[in-house]
């Protein structure tokens, strides 16, 4: 006990009058007072509905029946002996006692002795475990983190059964105190990568953490910068899949949300699903996604930089179609793509956040004013309609919205680039983007590994998903890196021809 | 910004598209005009200079003290003498590097840009460089693994697609007029092999020293590769008259036409030359400031990125008041002064350090 905390009063009546000042306008703590042993008085402190009132009852009926014979020692020494096998930790302060009832325990607190007896039965009301909303696959697993930390470790440990599964806890946050857990297997993960997490964590000066976002704006490499550096899943199978890999889960309470760390642009544009694919499918859906990567950062700018520039570079039947859809309409390309662009940011942004009834209506609307009305009023043009259109659906198909949004973000400085400088303005536009992601870094692992700085060997998870029975190596980021992770020649078609 | 590390491999790669970016486009024509028929030779003959070079610059590395060739030259001349002799140096390649960034906005002003001022093209570049250069190499070596493959990939796809129209005729008759006009013809490639002895401001960083020369001399290969490629392909699609052409890759390129759908390429000249000027005028970049901040032993070389891309914006007007000027220098002494600068006097830097060593050792072995 430190000199600055409060301490227990010994006397019940005392204590009592302690704890409402200290508890004062607190209207969920309750006080329970009931005797032990029908001569002992207690009383049991906690926050309702934090705690099993069930058992507490249970607990509080076997205590009644305890009996005391006065030859033993005195009442006080006898609970303090009975008690014993029973409490889960004695507290000694009022501080500490506020610390266990925020977190669902119980204290027991008994005349005559200045301690008190904590009792965990944490139990709260919390979500079952779902479907993750925000990230569904058509085959895996159909179960998401939840908000519960106790469950979301457990989901982890589930898919991991080995002592090597280490997760740290770590507290941050002066007034929500919210617990942090840093996952990772051990032998895998680099132990300063580990070291450097749980530093960075360690940093944050903040009163409260009330998602993972918070913490992952604390600890990032470039603040600065559009791209996350981060993984943010709610699929445990892909926060294994991510610490099998070496990386470091990081568990936030009271989320569904876990971050993944460190990571490549590559990582990002992957999807745990492809890799319960076949894996030529797979492979083609990767090359799809990376198709549309670019897709989404350069149709809209491209199709204005060409039609405001460089009309000599487009096929002419294609050029003539476009000019005559083009005809009637009063803005420039630029303007056109601008206005078209930031309406369909705005309706993608009410319908996520409007309620679901309401949302279909939006789409609904924003479908009929984008598509219909806009063209035959003959304020857009049907090309720009098809761009935006294509430019929406190619940022929407990248598996993580946080790059999905990053994209969308970047592509209007493109536009206005495209407007103003034509291709020469898209070419700066890429070499500003590839510099920029050329220098930044995820827990020191370069954005752009393995295809800048070169790692050939590690090319295979990017240009396309390695079937799972060919040998592969560990990435280079983890502690055992270059060992293979599975053993070399072993698919079952090998294995036949071997016995024959 | 002086202390990412790279591996000769991307080293290799940097420097490869440093000598290209503007060979591709300038040299089939400038070449023409001096040999002639054997244009396509003189990468061949000139890759000599370029593999001299590239020893050159490993050993003026290694007689070095802690790899600075700056220390080097104070060492060399005393300190005074050998900072002087350092920013004479460095003049040279603001010279040679503002001709370089001239040449590329004149192309973009005259193929795609007419209205745009000179000066936006420029300083849009610049900014660019800048940037990637206060980064550190390591970024600009990255961004290079990044473009030249898309650069290589869409040069040879260019000549790749060229194919059937080129005519194998027009090469012959071998050596029409004996060796000498191949000779003459490959001393202006000399003068772009001979930039490779920049590296010798980037090799410190490099951490494997011992794959330099090895990926030094493919590095050279490759570009003699590239070089007569795209020579030849020029040279059989329209004969002697590439001479007359100043960019005669971008007119090839407008012959290009598939399925009436697939033409006009330029936009992927453009597209080229854009990125590998990029490369080319961020490694002269980083050397500059590398060189001075070496000299003055700077604390912080970050602090003078802005100032000498400022001042490399108006040496770009500097170079000439027009680029007829520009083009006639480069014409009439261009080769040699680019080849005294790089060749010559790293030559007799070489020199004067072994001779000093070889004396130390005398005296040495006198005692």
């Amino acid at each position: 006990m430190n000199d600055h905390e409060t301490p227990l009063a010994a006397n019940i009546e005392e204590s009592r009058e302690k704890l409402k000042h200290f508890l004062h306008d607190c209207s969920d703590a309750s006080m329970y007072h009931f005797r032990i042993g029908e001569q002992l008085p207690g009383m049991f402190v906690f926050f309702s509905g934090l705690t099993h009132e069930d058992r507490m009852d249970e607990l509080r009926k076997e205590m009644a029946g305890w009996s005391f014979h006065e030859d033993n020692g005195s009442l006080q020494e006898q609970f303090q002996y009975r008690v014993a096998g029973v409490c889960s930790e004695e507290i000694s302060s009022m501080e500490e006692l506020v610390d266990h009832i925020s977190s669902g325990s119980v204290i027991l607190l008994v005349d005559g002795i200045d301690r008190g007896y904590a009792f965990s039965l944490a139990e709260w009301r919390k979500r079952a475990i779902e479907d993750p909303a925000a990230e569904s696959v058509i085959r895996g697993p159909r179960e998401g983190f939840t908000e519960s930390m106790v469950d979301n470790r457990a989901m982890l440990r589930r898919r991991l059964r080995s002592q090597k599964l280490k997760m740290r806890g770590i507290e941050v946050g002066r007034l929500t105190k919210s617990h942090i857990t840093i996952a990772y297997i051990e032998g895998l993960a680099a132990p300063e990568l580990v070291k450097e997490v749980e530093d960075r964590i360690g940093m944050i000066e903040i009163d409260g953490v009330l998602e993972s976002g918070t913490i992952e704006e604390y600890i990032e490499d470039e603040p600065y910068s559009p791209f996350p550096q981060m993984l943010c899943t709610e699929r445990p199978d892909a926060a294994a899949a991510g610490l099998l890999e070496g990386r470091i889960v990081i568990l936030t309470d009271n989320t569904p949300m876990a971050l993944i760390a460190p990571v490549s642009l590559f990582s990002l544009l992957q999807s745990p699903e492809d890799y319960y694919e076949r894996f030529l499918i797979a492979t083609a859906i990767r090359w799809l996604r990376y198709s549309f990567f670019f897709i989404a950062l350069l149709v809209p700018s491209g199709y204005v930089a060409l039609l405001t520039y460089h009309h000599e570079m487009v096929p002419s039947a294609l050029l003539l179609s476009i000019a005559k859809s083009r005809e009637s309409i009063p803005f420039p390309a630029l303007m056109e793509a601008f206005m078209m662009e930031t309406m369909f940011e705005a309706l993608r942004e009410a319908g996520v956040r409007l309620p679901k009834q309401v949302g279909a209506a939006v789409s609904i609307v924003g479908a009929l004013v984008i598509g219909q009305a806009a063209t035959s009023a003959g304020l857009v043009s049907s090309p720009m309609v098809m761009v935006v259109a294509i430019t929406g659906i190619a940022s929407f198909l990248l598996p993580h919205y946080s790059v999905g949004i990053s994209i969308r973000l970047l592509r209007f400085p493109m536009m206005l680039l495209a407007g103003i400088f034509g291709l020469l303005g898209l070419l700066m536009g890429i070499i500003g983007i590839t510099i920029h992601l050329c220098s930044l870094r995820s827990f020191g692992l370069p954005y752009l590994s393995p295809i800048a700085p070169m790692m050939v060997g590690e090319w295979t998870d990017v240009v396309m998903r390695p079937p799972a029975w060919l040998p592969r190596k560990r990435p280079r980021l983890t502690k055992s890196g270059g060992s293979w992770r599975s053993k070399p020649g072993m698919h079952v078609s090998k294995l036949h021809r071997k016995q024959e | 910004m002086l202390n990412g590390k790279i591996s000769s491999f991307q080293l290799a790669i940097i420097m490869f598209q440093f000598v290209l970016s503007s060979t591709v486009l300038l040299m089939p024509s400038i070449t023409t005009r001096l040999s002639e028929k054997d244009m396509w030779l003189t990468p061949l003959i000139g890759m000599a200079v370029g593999y001299l070079v590239v020893w050159l610059a490993y050993q003026l590395f290694k007689l070095s003290p802690e790899g600075s060739v700056v220390r080097l030259m104070e060492s060399l001349f005393g300190t005074y003498l050998g900072k002087a002799v350092s920013i004479l140096f460095i003049a040279f390649q603001f010279h040679i590097v503002s001709i370089s960034i001239r040449d590329y906005a004149e192309f973009i002003e005259s193929n795609f840009f007419l209205k745009t001022p000179i000066v936006v093209i420029i300083g849009t570049m610049l900014i660019l460089c800048g940037w990637a250069v206060r980064r550190g190499f390591e970024v600009i070596a990255r961004t290079g693994q990044i473009f030249v493959p898309i650069i290589t990939l869409f040069t040879l796809l260019i000549l790749v697609l060229l194919i059937p129209e080129l005519n194998p005729h027009h090469l012959l008759p071998l050596l029409e007029r004996g060796p000498a006009p191949v000779l003459q013809g490959s001393l202006v490639v000399d003068g772009w092999f001979s930039q490779l002895l920049l590296a010798v401001y980037i090799l410190p960083l490099v951490r494997d020293k011992n794959n330099i020369k090895k990926w030094g001399f493919w590095c050279v290969t490759g570009i003699t590769f590239v070089m007569v490629a795209s020579n030849l392909a020029v040279f059989m699609l329209v004969g002697e008259s590439a001479g007359y052409y100043t960019y005669p890759v971008l007119m090839a390129a407008r012959y290009i036409a598939y399925a009436e759908f697939f033409e006009h390429l330029e936009a992927i000249v453009m597209m080229v030359w854009v990125l590998g000027e990029y490369i080319k005028i961020s490694v002269y970049y980083y050397a500059i400031t590398r060189g001075i901040s070496d000299t003055f032993r700077l604390q912080k070389p970050e602090a003078i990125v802005m100032p000498v891309g400022l001042l490399l914006l108006f040496v770009c007007f500097w170079v000439g008041p027009d680029f007829q000027t520009v083009s006639t220098f480069i014409a009439n002494i261009g080769t040699s002064y680019i080849l005294i600068g790089f060749v010559v006097f790293p030559m007799l830097l070489c020199g004067l350090a072994l001779l000093r060593n070889w004396f130390k050792g005398l005296g040495t072995s006198a005692k």
